[in-house]
């Protein structure tokens, strides 16, 4: 395995960069965490194209770059929104620096800690350990633990009991560096019973970047913990510049009654990875889970999503829809296990894409495992082309080709993106991916 | 006088099936032609045919409009020439709301004819002026484009779009299919309202019905991709009486 021998070369090489650069902080509980996670990354393989998961993804490309660990970027800036009021949070080049943010989101109620000071509190470290120490970790961990290896400026986001949050809160992911780089955005956000918020992720371009666009990786990891009747709002925008790569996973545990509407688009970016993964931990609880993708040239954009079914009277939905257009290529796999006693389980998933050139591929996998007998559950996959006749039906009214073929592609999406409530970033994000009509 | 339409010899097929055998059909400014004709016979074919449906194979013959060759202009191109298909199976577009369609191919139509795009109110007071001539149910608007529409909605809708465009030939196809006898009438006077020496129609239909609402200047009898007979309204109520068949005996009739 001469490739994968060669990608953790310059991991190791990132590796002792990083331990060179903690001065005095070595010994600390997070020392040995970055120590500990590094060696089971080394006993575990990056996951090639015979992996089933993976297949879709060009990983051995992806982790062929000379990855340096990124400096730090002081000077940020991401599209302003007219009309978005919101409490934000940056994580530039996989860090956040909890001390500079504003102080509205204290008095807002949100809490909000470094990762490391997280560590040393008994109570949080109880949270979120299971997620840091899965048991037999495998190359469907790699990114995982890489992440937990360059771990340096993750955080600890918590919404205290009942609170209700009207303005949502961003959080912006920005990689910008001279050199190629990879960085690793690591955060929990725990929302706290009977709390309400709604929580945007932008994974966009610094535009107040004073070096030219370089190849990046940004391999993002957000682990989730909703507990009893709280529910999210989660919207994810990536608009990343056309030379960086996401490997992003949300990770998701949900109590009882706990609501999550998750709608992500993705639009940028060269190599784009999402895992999902939805731990149902108590019964009524409800997931959507909608995306919107538009891959274009030689943009490849891989969907993964579980969902697991362990209780009863849980309700999931999963609409992913795709235009894909030059020589891009796309993936969708949906993952539903329903256990045993998940009885009234309502599980429903549809995956439609429009496969517009045809050099363009897509892979679509409904994995449909159910193990309860009193269930709800369906699943559905389309791939087509625009519609001739909904074409000429546009043309005869003196509407040109280009525009009648922009118009279809706008509809195709709306159906996801009318949805999404936070209108700024809903008009922001037509008029990025020119889908105005 | 130079005429509006002039098709010649038109032969079209279809997937190697031929359904056009020989087409002669002039139309000048401001007449109405009704086509009629059995199931099968073409009526719809050379309507398609007309506002440039691609499906189709022109194994020969010509098309002029206004003296220009018509088959070599694209789809849009002859919508925005002048030519308007009122369809038979008007198309589902979830996701395109009908306001903006409709503004959309307003200010395309604007633009072709070198005149400023109408902004959002006067656009509005525009589409609402013409909506209550054909007691359109103003909700329409918000809706997705012909999506979920009755099938009387959906025939409104297309009027609706004609008399937006203001075109020079418009081309009925069985607008009158499937629509009860208070839709037809309004539909029928849309049309009527729309009549002037400007503009001509073709009114493709299966049923005298709607001719007695829209008076045609012309009928032709349409059986196996050829016109077998051309006769004034007099000539649509014998097809009623007697049905096809004496037509296709070779009775053909001629004003």
């Amino acid at each position: 395995m001469a490739e994968q021998e060669k990608i953790m070369e310059q991991i190791d090489t990132a590796f002792h960069d990083l331990e060179s650069g903690l001065n005095g902080k070595t010994g600390t509980p997070m020392h040995a965490f970055l120590k500990h996670a590094y060696s089971v990354l080394k006993q575990i393989e990056f996951p090639g194209r015979k992996h089933e998961d993976w297949k879709y993804t060009p990983v051995q490309r992806l982790m062929a770059l000379p990855y340096k660990l990124p400096r730090t970027t002081a000077q940020y800036k991401v599209t302003e929104l007219a009309g978005l009021e919101s409490y934000i949070i940056p994580v530039l080049n996989g860090k956040t620096d909890v001390a500079s943010l504003h102080p509205d989101l204290k008095t807002a109620g949100i809490k909000i800690s470094m990762l490391q000071e997280a560590m040393e509190d008994t109570r949080l470290k109880s949270i979120f350990n299971k997620w840091l120490n899965p048991e037999r970790p495998d190359s469907n961990q790699a990114f995982e633990f890489l992440n937990f290896t360059f771990q340096s400026g993750g955080f600890f986001l918590e919404i205290p009991k009942h609170l209700i949050l009207e303005k949502p809160i961003e959080i912006h992911f920005i990689h910008d560096d001279p050199d190629v780089s990879f960085s690793h955005p690591l955060y929990f956000v725990h929302a706290g019973s009977g709390s309400s918020i709604t929580l945007i992720e932008r994974f966009e371009k610094n535009i107040a970047s004073t070096v030219a666009d370089q190849a990046g990786l940004i391999n993002a990891l957000g682990f989730y913990h909703l507990d009893h009747n709280a529910s999210i709002r989660h919207i994810k925008w990536q608009d990343l510049p056309a030379a960086q790569s996401l490997v992003y996973k949300l990770a998701l545990s949900q109590e009882k009654d706990s609501r999550f509407n998750s709608l992500g688009i993705d639009f940028g970016g060269e190599t784009i990875r999402n895992n999902v993964e939805v731990e149902l931990e108590g019964s009524n609880t409800y997931t959507s889970l909608q995306a919107g993708f538009l891959a274009q040239a030689r943009q490849s954009m891989d969907h993964q999503t579980r969902i697991n079914h362990k209780v009863p009277h849980c309700e999931s939905h999963e609409l992913y829809k795709g235009i894909i257009d030059g020589q891009a290529s796309a993936a969708f796999n949906g993952k539903v296990y329903v256990h045993p006693d998940a009885q009234k389980t309502n599980a429903y998933q549809q995956n439609d894409t429009l496969v517009l050139s045809p050099h363009a591929v897509m892979n679509s996998k409904p994995q449909l495992e159910i193990f309860a007998d009193d269930v709800k559950c369906s699943h559905g996959a389309t791939i087509g082309q625009l519609d001739d006749k909904s074409m000429f039906y546009l043309m005869a009214r003196g509407i040109s080709a280009p525009a009648a073929r922009h118009i279809l592609k706008a509809a195709f999406l709306a159906q996801v993106l009318d949805s999404m409530e936070v209108e700024p970033l809903r008009d922001h994000i037509r008029s990025r991916m020119t889908l105005d009509i | 006088m130079k005429p509006l339409l002039k098709i010649t010899d038109l032969h079209v097929s279809i997937e190697g099936k031929k359904i056009l055998n020989g087409i002669n059909l002039t139309i000048n400014s401001g007449e109405v032609h009704a086509i009629m004709g059995p199931n099968g016979s073409g009526k719809s074919t050379l309507g398609n045919v007309l506002a440039g449906r691609e499906e189709y194979t022109i194994e020969s013959g010509s098309i002029e409009f206004e003296g220009e060759d018509l088959l070599s202009m694209d789809i849009d191109q002859r919508a925005l020439s002048g030519i308007f298909l009122a369809f038979q199976y008007p198309v589902e577009i979830p996701g395109v709301s009908n306001s903006n369609f409709l503004k959309s191919i307003i200010n395309a139509k604007r633009v072709f004819q070198g005149l400023p795009e109408l902004n959002a109110l006067e656009m509005l007071k525009y589409i609402r002026s013409k909506m209550i001539a054909i007691e359109m149910d103003e909700n329409l608007l918000k809706r997705s484009l012909n999506d979920g529409f009755s099938g009387g909605e959906k025939k409104r809708n297309e009027i609706l779009q004609m008399t937006l465009l203001e075109p020079k030939m418009a081309i009925l196809d069985e607008t009158d299919s499937g629509l009860d006898i208070d839709a037809l009438r309004i539909v029928a006077e849309g049309v009527n309202q729309l009549r002037s020496p400007a503009r001509s129609f073709i009114v493709v239909t299966h049923y005298q019905r709607l001719l007695n609402y829209i008076i045609p200047d012309f009928v032709h009898v349409l059986s196996n991709g050829r016109i077998l007979a051309t006769g004034d309204k007099t000539l649509a109520e014998k097809l009623e009486d007697q049905g096809y068949d004496w037509i296709r005996e070779g009775n053909s009739v001629t004003p």
